[in-house]
């Protein structure tokens, strides 16, 4: 049973399927804003069809284990988030779960796969690209942590299902002046948690083309972005559990198409940033505002 | 069985060592890990059944000894780390082979004693005995040393005797009140409320800071990087990295679980000190271009999680610092160990000198990269598993008192926790992925020393993955269940998401083995240039954004110049107190004979 939760629903692949969707709404809405007309509905399983059909390249000089097992772990942990996530709309009583803390650890697998992953390539761009991603984790992480410190502090519980329980009764979390403050900066740190624009810095097109994917090819890159899409549904529907719950009418999809939305346009209207700005936005910017959510919280508003 | 037998055992073959002429260096090697495994097997055979454990105390000892499950459970992780460290050294040290096993085993003697101490002042006298034996240890210096590293062995033994002993000295004074206020030496029958008198207050402060010099938690850590540069790496992975912080955070969660009933405001500073090391710590890490020195302010930043869960004083928070106490002395033993193996390879720890070891040394790659992932947290490593528990330790706080101080410390934690593991792929990063720089790579000179380098950093590895995976069936359960029962506020399944994990890696490859791809072997690419070793990204570089950023760059300069070092500033007061007096010390005989003389005539007067 545990097994198809995992591999079939809610886990990896209905998370995939829907992260598909998501991203050619993505792309879709993207190309409208260019004025362009856009992908048809499956390219993005046309793109991964594709890339599992391609050969694979492997470097030279690359450390081939650890470059050839990054994708697959990282696209396996992200699948455990999904089980973890998914579960508690599904099927909340079910044995296997996991709370707060744990998915958001769980969450971090798949940025250090791309590290070592890139690192092991032995590549200077990549290993270029590596530093960021590590740079970029930090950057956020600390702004990331702090607001999610919030929703500990208003029901002292780390379990989804509490804090979902929590809402239920009292509303979401989200609308307490404390609750949107760190809401709003949540949602920044995810849009760097994607690697989106404006925090696409490791990948840098322009400068490192590709960056920490530069050496990755065929099926091992193919698994790298079933990840992302993976991510594309399960940060956004975690942050909804967390700050804006309860999800358990249709009105939640909406909820969702929401933060896409607001991710889509982030990144449509944002140049990038380097690193070290982002770093400095973070820490120096975002952070201390978190912090004051924190404050907010203490004090009950 | 009787109790004390380890400890006879191992201070007779200390003894025994310390007076073997040099020449038997063949014989010590020998019989110093067969000693070493036989205390281990002695320590487990003591340890089993969980409830009553299989001992007897010899009558003279009766009063002395404490036989509870945490007693016994230090107990045994001084026999695990004995034992990992004598197979070690064995293929590690080649030179002053009996004086490192003659202090070995003096101090695993007495790391054995302080654990079942139930007298505070035995406990007070191995503590001491202690200290002296890692000034001695450390003074072997590394392998191989030329003047200057022989003279800086000197220096870091020097400091380090001086800061464990200065705390030492608290020690002494927290058991002198102790004994004021209730006549009693005995752990088990003192119990204090610490917001009752300033001077139970003052006693706990005194225990506290003990346990800090000892395990390396800030101020009292300047000791742990100097001393990681120079001793031999053996030493640095059993005292540092492993014995002080046993025994110190044991010091420390005695204090808490039965000396003292601490009160919350006492605790929150207790917290704070937790966290501010965790945060400082790990920032000076991520910037160190010396592997030894890297891993030595880790040691120091990983302290603070288990000050932090044990300054929470409820149960779920004491068994984490207890627990992640173990978890950090496995991985980090684990992580020196390796490095140590490197080092015997390359003859190097500079990270910007090394680089693609890791083709070379692939068993060092995977257990240094366990144990990295491990003490970053990942999960389902142990590291994980006792910081959660350290987390929902805090968090349960929240309740009780003002939320805002825990919630900084909580978000200090769980934000050092990835510092760490941006420290960490800097450290495999630089080691084993980096491409190789154009430096001489020797060979293990002898396979069975090679064996003896691998074989306890493969068993510590699997260790870190056993623990985490297992942790409720192995240890929690059975152990820390039973030392304070708790209750875990959330959830969190290593076994099920072990084998998810699995099954999610064996569906890629299945999905990678249908797809029937033809693998190619190709040139780098970047652009159509050819790599060129200058190209070289070495992991030293990675932070470099964050050690030029504005306000870092100041504290890092501060930090560099040992601003913060307590153990500099005393010594400056101390020199500028002492100004006067060194007038009066001026090396004349005259000057001498005629204090003497005032002196004299001082006496005779007031007589």
């Amino acid at each position: 049973m545990i097994l198809f939760y995992y591999l079939v629903f809610p886990g990896f692949l209905a998370t995939f399927i829907l992260g598909g969707i998501a991203s050619w709404i993505e792309r879709k809405l993207t190309a409208r804003i260019q004025a362009r007309v856009g992908p048809p509905f499956l390219q993005p399983f046309y793109d991964i069809r594709k890339l599992f059909i391609k050969e694979v390249t492997i470097p030279e000089n690359s450390v081939r284990s650890i470059f050839m097992a990054s994708p697959i772990i990282s696209f396996a942990s992200v699948s455990i988030v999904a089980t973890i996530v998914g579960l508690n709309l599904v099927n909340p009583n079910y044995s296997f779960n996991g709370d707060l803390i744990v998915c958001v650890y769980l969450l971090l697998i798949p940025s250090l796969c791309l590290i070592l992953g890139s690192g092991a390539a032995g590549n200077p761009l990549s290993s270029i690209g590596a530093s960021r991603e590590m740079k970029l984790v930090l950057s956020y992480e600390l702004a990331f942590w702090t607001c999610l410190a919030v929703p500990m502090i208003k029901t002292n519980e780390i379990r989804l299902i509490s804090l979902m329980e929590f809402q239920a009764q009292n509303g979401a979390i989200a609308s307490s002046l404390s609750g949107i403050i760190a809401f709003i900066i949540t949602i920044i740190c995810m849009q760097a948690k994607l690697g989106k624009v404006p925090f696409d810095i490791p990948e840098a097109e322009t400068e490192l083309a590709g960056g920490a994917y530069i050496e990755y090819s065929g099926p091992l890159l193919g698994f790298f972005k079933i990840t992302q899409y993976m991510m594309l549904v399960i940060l956004p529907v975690f942050l909804l559990q967390i700050f804006w719950g309860p999800i358990n009418s249709w009105v939640s999809i909406l909820k969702y198409l929401v933060l896409l939305v607001v991710i889509i346009l982030l990144e449509n209207t944002n140049p990038r940033l380097k690193i070290k700005q982002a770093v400095k936005t973070l820490w120096f910017g975002l952070f201390p505002v978190a912090v004051v959510s924190i404050i907010l919280a203490v004090l009950g508003l | 069985m009787n109790i004390l037998l380890p400890i006879e055992l191992s201070l007779i073959a200390g003894i025994f060592f310390l007076f073997l002429p040099e020449k038997a260096k063949l014989f010590t090697k020998v019989v110093a890990p067969l000693i070493g495994i036989l205390n281990f097997i002695l320590s487990i055979i003591l340890f089993f059944p969980i409830g009553g454990g299989n001992f007897v105390v010899p009558s003279y000892a009766s009063n002395f000894v404490l036989t509870d499950l945490l007693s016994r459970f230090i107990y045994l992780g001084v026999g695990f780390f004995g034992f990992i460290i004598s197979l070690y050294g064995t293929g590690y040290i080649t030179k002053n082979v009996n004086r490192f096993f003659a202090y070995f085993f003096l101090t695993l003697g007495s790391a054995f004693a302080i654990g079942i101490a139930d007298n505070l002042i035995v406990l007070l006298v191995f503590w001491g005995f202690l200290g002296m034996t890692l000034y001695m240890l450390i003074q072997l210096g590394k392998e191989g040393a030329n003047l200057s590293d022989v003279l800086q062995a000197g220096e870091a033994a020097k400091k380090t005797l001086i800061i464990i002993g200065a705390s030492d000295c608290f020690l002494i004074m927290g058991i002198g009140i102790l004994w004021y206020l209730t006549n009693s030496f005995r752990i088990t029958e003192i119990s204090l409320i610490t917001n009752y008198s300033p001077l139970i207050t003052f006693s706990f402060v005194c225990f506290a800071i003990a346990s800090f010099a000892k395990a390396g938690n800030m101020p009292l850590h300047t000791w742990i990087p100097p001393c990681a540069a120079s001793a031999p790496i053996p030493v640095t992975a059993y005292l540092p990295a492993s014995l002080d912080k046993l025994l110190g955070i044991y010091l420390l969660s005695r204090c808490v679980i039965s000396l003292y009933k601490v009160s919350p405001g006492l605790s929150t500073f207790v917290m704070i000190a937790g966290a501010l090391t965790i945060i400082f710590a790990v920032f000076m890490a991520m910037i160190q271009h010396s592997g030894r020195k890297l891993l030595s302010y880790h040691a120091v930043s990983q302290v603070g999680y288990m000050v932090l869960g044990i300054g929470t004083l409820n149960p779920i928070g004491i068994c984490g610092g207890l627990f992640h106490m173990i978890n950090n002395a496995i991985y980090k033993s684990c992580l020196f160990l390796g490095l140590g193996s490197v080092e015997k390879n390359t003859g190097t720890d500079d990270l910007d000198n090394l680089g693609g070891l890791a083709k070379k040394m692939p068993l060092t790659l995977f257990t240094m990269l366990t144990a990295s992932l491990a003490i970053s947290g990942i999960p389902p490593l142990n590291g994980f598993f006792s910081k959660w528990m350290v987390y929902q330790g805090v968090i349960n706080t929240f309740s009780s008192r003002n939320a805002f101080i825990p919630a900084l410390c909580l978000i200090a934690a769980l934000f050092g926790s990835a510092l760490t593991l941006a420290s960490f792929m800097k450290l495999i990063h630089s080691i084993f992925l980096a491409r190789e720089s154009k430096m001489k790579t020797s060979h293990f000179p002898l396979p069975i020393s090679h064996f003896l380098l691998i074989l306890p950093q493969l068993i510590l590895a699997i260790a870190c993955i056993v623990l985490g995976i297992f942790a409720y069936p192995i240890i929690i359960k059975p152990v820390f269940q039973n030392i304070l029962p708790f209750e875990a506020g959330g959830i969190w399944q290593p076994e099920w998401a072990a084998i998810l994990i699995i099954a999610g890696v064996v569906l890629g490859f299945i999905i990678y083995g249908v797809s029937r791809i033809k693998v190619r072997v190709t040139p780098e690419f970047i652009g159509g240039e050819k790599v060129t070793p200058e190209m070289k990204v070495s992991g030293t570089e990675f932070y470099l954004t964050i050690e030029e950023m504005p306000f870092f760059g100041k504290i890092y300069e501060w930090a560099k110049k040992r601003f913060f070092d307590i153990y500099d500033i005393f010594r400056a007061w101390v020199f500028f107190f002492t100004k006067v007096f060194r007038f009066a010390h001026s090396g004349s005989l005259p000057i001498y004979l005629l204090w003497i003389l005032g002196g004299l005539a001082i006496i005779l007067l007031i007589w």
